[in-house]
């Protein structure tokens, strides 16, 4: 499990809902919630790179803590 | 079962011994309250040791353990609140008390999820409210610190943990969207007359007599797996308006709740392993108290105050929230 890099496609995935994942960490489960809300109404690639970094941060951030390690490794191995 | 509920005199004692403290209670109770390390907010509901009651004589407390090694209390306003997220602690929590139906109860539930931080650092809390058999009453929330009581100003209390530990908060919600109609919101608010129903523009009002819905229920959204209920507060027939406890947002699906079985059966059945031993901070809704007639009932050993609205990172509507502290 590598969490150290941003330019991973899975995050863009991620926010623009192109994969379904729900996170167990509630944190990420309401970031991820107003990322793709906001993402539906615009989405240039600014704001899509934006929320990627968004959502990166916070699991980088926590990614020592059980239900943020268990998301991190979930999502990493979404295809 | 720990013992929450305590006489002002004893609240008095723990605080001149200097333990910090989340307080619940009666405007005239917490007021005479000494200078100390508290935060509170008025509220006469509560689930207590020995299960749901009504006092505005007794004060619920919230000791905060000792793993915190740093806090700061203040007040944020209406220009502020947007840096709550960002002034927490990097490694800690923060639990912030607003009165309900004031401003800033209302900005933060529409745009808390837009602030800048948001979800970065654990937010849990709830809105302070009045006695339900009381007109005239406003709710409040008190900084223990200053000494001081605000009817519009948000109170927050920081804490720092060490870096071994971390702050984690979970929420239990046994409602999920039914199997009804899909209903869209044409602006995020607490007030709404239109809605979209299965895509089609319909006064809500209209729709909600003419299929002869319980408004008892909540609505229910599936916001990327946690389920988010929003209570009615009242349907008014002259103006075709209904307003709601909480904040619908656009672009959102909702539908009528649904739940089965018992309300403590399912609490306990969707609780976090040792959530009863673990939490340092709890509380449920009123909506959840009232709706599930939770007098003298137990949600197993987990307490707090039955309140006009949950905070986990966002306002929440019927909903459990908990706050633990756990070791990485």
């Amino acid at each position: 499990m590598n969490i150290t890099d941003i330019n991973n496609p899975i995050w863009g995935k991620l926010v623009l809902g192109e994969v379904n994942f729900n996170p167990s960490y509630l944190a990420a489960s309401l970031l991820l919630w107003r990322l793709k809300l906001k993402l539906k109404e615009k989405s240039s690639t600014v704001d899509v790179e934006r929320s990627k970094k968004e959502i990166f941060d916070l699991y980088f951030k926590c990614k020592d803590f059980p239900n943020a390690k268990a998301d991190i490794e979930a999502i990493l191995n979404l295809k | 079962m720990k013992r929450v509920m305590y006489s002002p005199e004893e609240v008095s004692n723990m605080i001149k011994q200097g333990k910090t403290l989340l307080l619940a209670g009666a405007k005239k109770v917490l007021k005479n309250l000494p200078k100390g390390n508290w935060i509170g907010g008025t509220n006469v509901y509560f689930m207590a040791e020995n299960g749901g009651m009504q006092s505005d004589e007794l004060i619920l407390v919230s000791e905060i353990p000792s793993d915190v090694v740093e806090f700061s209390f203040k007040y944020y306003d209406l220009s502020t609140v947007k840096n709550v997220y960002k002034e927490g602690y990097e490694n800690g929590f923060s639990i912030i008390i607003m009165p309900v139906f004031t401003k800033i109860h209302v900005d933060f539930a529409k745009a808390s999820p837009q602030y800048e931080g948001f979800a970065m650092k654990p937010l849990a809390g709830w809105v302070s409210g009045t006695d339900l058999d009381k007109s005239g009453e406003t709710a409040k929330v008190f900084l223990g610190t200053e000494q001081s009581v605000s009817e519009d100003l948000a109170v927050v209390a920081h804490f720092k943990l060490p870096k071994e530990k971390f702050a984690e908060i979970t929420i239990i919600n046994i409602w999920s969207p039914g199997n009804g109609d899909e209903i869209e919101f044409l602006e995020a608010g607490f007030e709404v007359k239109d809605v979209k129903i299965n895509g089609k523009i319909t006064n809500f009002v209209d729709y909600l007599i003419n299929n002869k819905i319980d408004t008892n229920l909540p609505i229910v959204a599936d916001y990327n797996g946690v389920m988010m209920n929003i209570s009615f507060k009242e349907v008014n027939l002259e103006k075709k308006t209904a307003s709601f406890f909480s904040t619908t947002f656009k672009n959102v699906v909702y539908k009528f709740g649904s739940v089965e079985g018992d309300y403590i059966d399912e609490v306990m059945k969707h609780a976090p392993k040792d959530i009863e031993t673990n939490y340092v901070f709890s509380c449920n809704c009123l909506a959840n108290y009232v709706g599930h007639n939770l007098v003298g009932k137990k949600t197993g050993s987990i307490t707090g105050p039955a309140t006009f609205g949950e905070i986990a990172y966002q306002l929440l509507n019927r909903t459990m929230v908990n706050l633990e502290i756990k070791n990485i």
